[in-house]
């Protein structure tokens, strides 16, 4: 029998890791994996449309969607973070806790980037902090940027700035040229070509003057978690529309396997804690105990909540002109799962 | 230009990884690495000594050395753990805490294994649990154990039991023919040659087994500020005729050791699953309990650690006399 072959782009993802290296296999399908930067995997699919099968930005998505692309994902959600939780500010702000953001000015790699729509909508609706009340300093230009592929304009009512290109969000927030940003630490990130903060890390700044937002961020993701009942997704995977078109048993195939995948890692998950952490049994308990035994789950039905305030949040903050459906994001073979 | 080519034999281990993958060299030489399980690379050092450089159980290293082997050790220790908290005991058996563990029967997988000999000095020393009180259950063969290629024979004065061949260290906890034992390491659900509770798992009921120690968290920090160290389980050894043909392989390979090390520390957040979520804030917990390095490498950072394991080694009479620092490492390692 022969194989469909699919080129495939994706981050190391310990839940998608098993499809990537051959461990587990979609029912008739070869996936040629290509490891990359999600900014870098963005940017390319979007504009480019490379791979056959891709990782892809929640929030661009949803853009891109909303304006024809001819791409169509699987409810498949291996990337999960508590994105607001993990602001960081200058102590000369004045900034103490959230709601204090009010009238102050907030990095983002990029506007419309799924981090960056999280954070603004959580911030809003938990801590009260208007979206119209923050100045939004970006860091990526407008040639690199996801933003640059789907026509990105900053919504109506938005003060919008973009950050010098011989600065990046690192440098700026620690010499307090912005409040707030979404970043821990002059080396925090990997070194790609879209983000600056990854070449310009402002080492020899007083990152001692950088503090977290959130000191408890295990707090913070309790609160969050047992409000909310889901862990704000980052990233989901799309097939190219040709090749839904000619081959549309692909979508059920691949959410298959990509759930074998998550099972996979999670019965392997205890052995691949570092030993040098020591309690890893317990630190996995711990994490079990707040956020339950699957915090990634799959399938659209176990995930309407989390689906119904990513695309609320996409419009309201004038990202998408209007509310997008569940059934125009995901391949209808999937919707009922 | 030539290297030396030597074959390494180690499980994986995350300070070792990038010497085994070849991300860290050690200077002039090619290792040609074997992916093993301890219980399986042990066996196969001590009894054919088949690789010029392995990883080495600490207790079986003192005994062999004792016996006068030909090889000898780098004091490089990346594995380290808390023994005695991965001891789980049948709550039929009337235990409620480690210090009621005399007269009661505890199983081991091996009698002289590096954690049966912490288990029981902490307990000894820590909870006043006399070796000579407990009846002691292995479950290697004498043929497939570690002990077989050390000549072992059970210490005087210790009440030393086999368990059947037809059945396990879990399948006797389980049907509590064994009060506790020492089922809940990492390795124990990995089948290998030596070990049946891999392959035996016995029948019964899993939640009338606990662990002795609940909160573990909390034994690791008592035991951490005692004495002032994580256990050590395994060294690295250097077959005699190699370290002496080439005296310089002991410190290159220890340079290698330390770098693969200094990796493994400066990548270990971005190792941790996601899926832990809090990986930053579990690692600040562990340092917080344990410091910023809990695998010291070299004699000096071990001093402590050596003289209790030496101690223990020699008072369990695994060795006839105390071992010296000095002949159990390569000379050109015994300053650092």
């Amino acid at each position: 029998m022969s194989e469909l072959t699919l080129s495939f782009i994706s981050n190391f993802n310990e839940r998608v890791e098993p499809l990537m290296n051959g461990t587990i296999k979609a029912d008739g399908i070869d996936l040629i994996p290509t490891y990359s930067h999600p900014s870098e995997t963005f940017w390319r699919q979007l504009k480019f449309q490379e791979f056959q099968v891709g990782e892809m930005s929640m929030s661009s998505y949803l853009i891109a969607r909303s304006r024809g692309v001819d791409m169509i994902a699987i409810p498949v959600f291996p990337s999960r973070r508590f994105f607001h939780a993990e602001q960081s500010y200058h102590v000369d702000s004045g900034v103490k806790e959230p709601g204090d953001l009010v009238g102050k000015r907030i990095g983002v790699g990029e506007y419309q980037q799924t981090a960056a729509l999280w954070a603004r909508g959580v911030l809003d609706h938990d801590f009260g902090v208007s979206q119209y009340k923050v100045d939004w300093y970006m860091e990526r230009t407008d040639e690199l940027s996801h933003g640059g592929a789907t026509g990105f304009t900053p919504p109506p009512g938005i003060s919008f700035h973009r950050i010098p290109a011989e600065k990046s969000l690192a440098s700026m927030l620690v010499n307090h040229e912005i409040d707030a940003a979404p970043i821990a630490g002059h080396l925090s990130r990997a070194f790609n070509v879209i983000d600056r903060s990854t070449h310009i890390r402002a080492s020899e700044g007083d990152w001692s003057k950088v503090k977290p937002l959130f000191p408890d961020q295990i707090a913070e993701a309790k609160r969050f978690f047992s409000k909310y009942g889901f862990v704000p997704v980052n990233h989901t995977y799309t097939i190219r529309g040709d090749v839904y078109r000619a081959h549309p048993e692909v979508a059920v195939k691949l959410y298959d396997a990509f759930v074998e995948a998550k099972a996979y890692a999670i019965e392997t998950l205890p052995e691949c804690i570092p030993a040098a952490l020591v309690f890893g049994p317990e630190y996995l308990a711990m994490t079990q105990e707040i956020l339950g035994h699957d915090p990634f789950p799959y399938g659209v039905k176990a995930n309407l909540a989390m689906l119904d305030t990513v695309t609320s949040y996409s419009h309201e903050q004038g990202l998408t002109p209007r509310k997008m459906k569940v059934e125009e994001l995901f391949a209808k073979e999937t919707l009922d799962r | 230009m030539p290297k030396l080519t030597l074959g390494f034999i180690s499980a994986f281990n995350e300070r070792v990884e990038p010497l085994m993958n070849g991300t860290i060299k050690a200077e002039g030489i090619e290792l040609i690495p074997t992916y093993s399980h301890p219980a399986e690379t042990f066996w196969r050092q001590l009894k054919f000594g088949e690789f010029e450089v392995a990883e080495m159980s600490m207790s079986s290293f003192l005994i062999a050395k004792s016996q006068g082997a030909d090889m000898i050790a780098l004091p490089v220790f990346p594995s380290r753990r808390l023994f005695q908290t991965e001891l789980s005991y049948h709550v039929d058996s009337g235990i409620t805490k480690p210090e009621d563990l005399a007269g009661k029967k505890l199983g081991v997988a091996e009698y002289q294994q590096t954690a049966a000999l912490w288990i029981r000095g902490i307990l000894e020393h820590d909870f006043g649990v006399s070796q000579y009180k407990i009846h002691w259950y292995m479950e290697r063969s004498e043929a497939m154990s570690h002990g077989s290629a050390t000549g072992f024979k059970p210490p005087p004065g210790i009440s030393f039991n086999r368990i059947a061949q037809n059945k396990s260290l879990a399948s006797t906890l389980l049907e509590n023919e064994l009060d506790v034992a020492h089922v809940a390491s990492p390795w124990v659900l990995q089948a290998n040659a030596l070990d049946r509770s891999s392959r035996i798992a016995g029948k019964g009921d899993w939640s009338k087994i606990k662990p002795l120690f609940p909160d573990r968290m909390a034994e690791g920090a008592r035991f951490y500020k005692n004495h002032g160290f994580l256990p050590v389980n395994h060294a690295y050894i250097i077959r005699g005729d190699i370290y002496k043909k080439y005296p310089w392989v002991a410190f290159n390979l220890y340079t290698g050791f330390v770098k693969a090390k200094a990796l493994a520390r400066e990548k270990l957040l971005e190792r941790i699953p996601s899926a832990l979520f809090f990986g930053p804030e579990y690692a600040a917990m562990t340092r917080e309990i344990i410091g910023d390095d809990p695998f010291p490498f070299g004699i000096k950072a071990n001093k402590a650690m050596l003289d209790t394991i030496i101690g223990f080694s020699h008072e369990q009479g695994l060795t006839p006399r105390k071992m010296k620092i000095e002949e159990l490492f390569a000379e050109q390692t015994l300053g650092l």
